[in-house]
């Protein structure tokens, strides 16, 4: 087995993509970074399997090319195994739902936890399964949710997409717990969005199902509809996934914020806005069962209106 | 300006103006396009610019080599604005793909869907990614359904993903880029980008481009024999 951990971790940390090709001269590999300016590869020798050191060898520094080589020229010698990763490099090792979970019932510390929380996302998970990585995602969103670290936040935006993408349809209150007590905006971001995603493959059975939620969007309605923060693009993504997530849930304070969308004053945002609802519309009306009582479709004509 | 190849004389780089860079291989194959976030009035040949791509990951606003194809579709304040909000929209989940891998090269766009059809996260190719943000502001640059896409051989995807080339060689390693079998495939090229930008605003904003065999390049030109 090759050394995949340090070779993940010299990638991530190079901000490169990685592959292991095969020394010609001897039985080494060399870790190799693709420049994708140059077309050349930017490689330095791993070490070999069992070594003691293999985990803890430093990463390449800064952009110091150790050894350089034409792709063409030298991927023409290669044989054709080990098989590799496209993005890694390293030998195709995606986990299972069951090595993960297990990964994740480990206390939650390290930038370690936090690759698996990103592995997860793309895992299938059925049943029982299912149920224990909510609660282990939850409990790694409600702790990291208002961290400073931009790694510590793709990983928590990582959690909330799968979080909320394997919540049982009528659950979806559960996620109001995450915009408590002043998430980072990314935080925001991906709930209001993972929201919207969601009512729109699993529309609400009836009005004002989610009350918690519903109180938490109008909030976030309100927080950042003022002009000055649209000048920051994530403000308006935040604004606008917020007001799509609330015409589909449609809780008491619908009426409210359609008012401030009516009345605010960034046409380029109401565009914006009046076209994805206008997408969603569509979409609703071209599905099989269409929307034939309008309550879907409601409150998302009346934002198709802004513009 | 339609697309053109600005050589040795300062350009005007234009708010999500898109940028190719050529293959070091194939002389005027366009092998990877970036969207220039900000307005250049003066761009020196050759010079760094500031760059949104999918390398991949997703780079938001990082250094990237001078253009050797510069297109423009010449946007009102409000589409760069709302182009400027999509990308931050979807970069915390490129982000995570960057880390999980594998890239995608077909189809240039992919939606990963939990059981109940939740949109989970995107993946883009560098191509997917101009042609789907220039999408959420309806503009539809490329015809890209595959019905009408040309057919691509693998030397061709050799030369348009070296730094993938070494995967591509491995059919359970290009199936998971979306390339089953041993092809050709119907992918979309970055060069097809540039001949739909070289068309006028109205053409560009009227309809999509359909690419035919040989907008690989930029001018077009037929690398496969």
């Amino acid at each position: 087995m090759w050394p995949q951990v340090s070779a993940r971790k010299w990638a991530e940390q190079a901000g490169k993509l990685a592959l292991f090709v095969p020394d010609p001269h001897d039985e080494s590999f060399r870790l190799c970074f693709a420049d994708l300016g140059s077309g050349l590869l930017h490689g330095t020798k791993v070490r070999r399997p069992g070594d003691p050191q293999s985990d803890d060898a430093p990463p390449p520094s800064g952009r110091r090319s150790i050894h350089v080589v034409d792709f063409t020229t030298y991927t023409s010698r290669l044989p054709d195994e080990p098989s590799v990763s496209p993005a890694t490099g390293t030998e195709d090792d995606a986990p299972d739902a069951d090595t993960v979970l297990a990964r994740l019932r480990r206390p939650p510390a390290g930038d370690a936890y936090g690759r698996v929380v990103i592995d997860a996302e793309a895992v299938d998970f059925t049943g029982p399964q299912s149920t224990e990585l909510r609660t282990l995602l939850r409990r790694f969103i409600l702790r990291q949710r208002s961290s400073s670290d931009a790694n510590r936040l793709t990983e928590v935006g990582s959690a909330v997409r799968k979080y909320v993408a394997e919540l049982p349809a009528g659950e979806l209150d559960e996620v109001a717990a995450f915009l408590d007590d002043n998430p980072a905006e990314e935080v925001e971001l991906e709930v209001a969005k993972m929201v919207t995603r969601k009512l729109v493959a699993v529309p609400p059975a009836r009005e004002g199902m989610y009350p918690a939620l519903a109180d938490r969007l109008v909030e976030l309605v309100e927080a950042y509809i003022p002009p000055r923060h649209l000048r920051r693009p994530i403000c308006a993504a935040i604004l606008l996934n917020s007001a799509l997530a609330s015409a589909l849930i449609e809780g008491p304070g619908w009426p409210r914020t359609l008012e401030w969308l009516r009345t605010m004053t960034v046409g380029w945002f109401q565009q914006q806005l009046a076209r994805r609802a206008r997408r969603l519309v569509a979409d609703f009306h071209d599905r099989p069962a269409g929307d034939p009582a309008g309550r879907l479709t409601t409150a998302l004509t009346e934002l198709t209106r802004l513009h | 300006m339609p697309a053109h190849r600005p050589g040795n004389t300062p350009v005007h780089v234009r708010r999500y103006d898109v940028a190719g860079h050529d293959s070091h291989v194939v002389p005027n194959f366009v092998r990877h396009a970036a969207l220039c976030p900000e307005d250049v009035p003066v761009h020196p040949a050759g010079a760094v610019l500031r760059v949104t791509h999918m390398v991949p990951p997703l780079e938001v606003g990082g250094d990237g080599p001078g253009p050797h194809v510069l297109g423009t579709v010449p946007l009102t304040e409000a589409e760069a604005n709302q182009i400027d909000t999509r990308v931050v929209e979807i970069a915390a989940e490129l982000a995570a793909q960057r880390l999980r891998g594998p890239y995608v090269v077909r189809p240039h766009a992919v939606l990963e869907r939990a059981g109940d059809g939740t949109v989970v996260f995107q993946q883009y190719s560098c191509a997917g990614f101009v042609i789907e943000l220039f999408r959420e502001v309806e503009i539809d640059l490329l015809a890209t359904d595959e019905a009408r896409l040309p057919p691509v051989t693998l030397q061709t995807l050799l030369v348009a993903y070296p730094d993938q080339a070494r995967a591509l060689q491995l059919p359970r390693a290009r199936q998971a880029v979306g390339l089953d079998g041993d092809g050709p495939w119907p992918v979309v090229l970055v060069g097809y980008l540039f001949n739909a930008l070289a068309r006028r605003e109205d053409e560009i904003r009227a309809g999509p481009y359909p690419p035919a065999p040989g907008d690989e390049c930029f001018p077009p030109r037929r690398i496969d024999p």
